[in-house]
């Protein structure tokens, strides 16, 4: 006996769309909650502010299903509106990436809050690892960083979120990479063992 | 254009990343009931009209009904009965459709 094919992200807009009191969008959510909340946190680097905007994404999601035209993966929309809603809170804030720094309270908040979620010690030094290794990076390469990897979209979906060229994102991708290898190089030594 | 020189980097770097996971049932619950708020703000002006339109049409047909009531012989139990009869179902339709509209949350 064979199960049957789970719902595709589209399949469960559409019936979002026709049944808003139905489970559809409660699964949506809990499918891309955390590749939307790391996302946010790799372009904020304040986790409460990143999830409180990851909130405030799915209700604006949720209010404009109606205008999601499948002209793009449901997954890559999410991203544009997460993107979307922390532009506007930056400039509403004034919070820019270079300000964006955490405080050591906030610092050990991540590691409180990446204990609930993660069993994995290593996972929890390596996530603050990450984090600071990120704040290596230009503007432009953490973006392209944070749309390839935490949000997982393709270069193709990244240049379109981003309204880049193909190319430049490319280009952002390998300088970034070459920066994060260097800061994470201890990983790197340890995980080849 | 220059391809990825660090495909292995590339590689774990992504696999490292989708292990830290940030599902959390909490977060879904919350989401959920600020959208089940967020409805309730925007629903409760257009449900307030929706129902008193109803309260107002259950009015009319009422003050509809008692004139053809009025009409009716009693003795002879002649006149817009039929209408009468009609009147009082579409009254009570009407007074239902109205307390449902109260009801929604």
């Amino acid at each position: 006996m064979t199960c049957p094919p789970s719902p595709t992200d589209e399949d469960l807009v559409r019936m979002a769309r026709l049944e808003p009191q139905s489970k559809a969008f409660a699964l949506l959510i809990q499918r891309h909650q955390s590749r939307l909340r790391l996302y946010l946190r790799s372009l904020c680097g304040n986790n409460a502010f990143a999830d409180e905007l990851a909130q405030e994404t799915l209700l604006k999601v949720h209010r404009s299903l109606s205008q999601f035209k499948f002209e793009s993966s449901y997954k890559t929309w999410l991203m544009t509106v997460a993107r979307n809603t922390f532009l506007d809170q930056a400039r509403l804030a004034s919070y820019t990436h270079n300000i964006a720094i955490r405080t050591p309270a906030e610092e050990q908040g991540l590691e409180k809050a990446d204990e609930s979620a993660s069993s994995s010690e290593n996972m929890q030094i390596f996530t603050i690892d990450l984090n600071k290794a990120m704040k290596s990076l230009s503007q432009a390469e953490r973006e392209v960083i944070a749309h390839c990897y935490f949000a997982d979209l393709s270069m193709d979906e990244t240049a379109r979120v981003l309204n880049m060229p193909l190319g430049t994102v490319k280009t952002h991708s390998n300088r970034a990479l070459m920066k994060l290898r260097s800061e994470l190089q201890a990983w790197k030594i340890n995980d080849s063992h | 254009m220059e391809d990825n020189p660090n495909p292995v980097f590339d590689l774990w770097l992504k696999d490292q990343i989708a292990l830290i996971q940030l599902d959390d049932s909490k977060f879904t619950q919350q989401v959920l009931n600020k959208i089940q708020a967020s409805e309730l703000e925007t629903a409760t002006p257009t449900d307030r009209w929706t129902n008193g339109s109803w309260m107002l049409c259950v009015a009319m047909l009422g003050s509809i009904l008692a004139q053809y009531l009025a009409q009716i012989d009693t003795n002879t139990f002649t006149g817009p009965v039929a209408e009468s009869l009609m009147l009082l179902i579409a009254m009570l339709w009407a007074a239902w459709q109205c307390q449902l509209t109260s009801e929604q949350p």
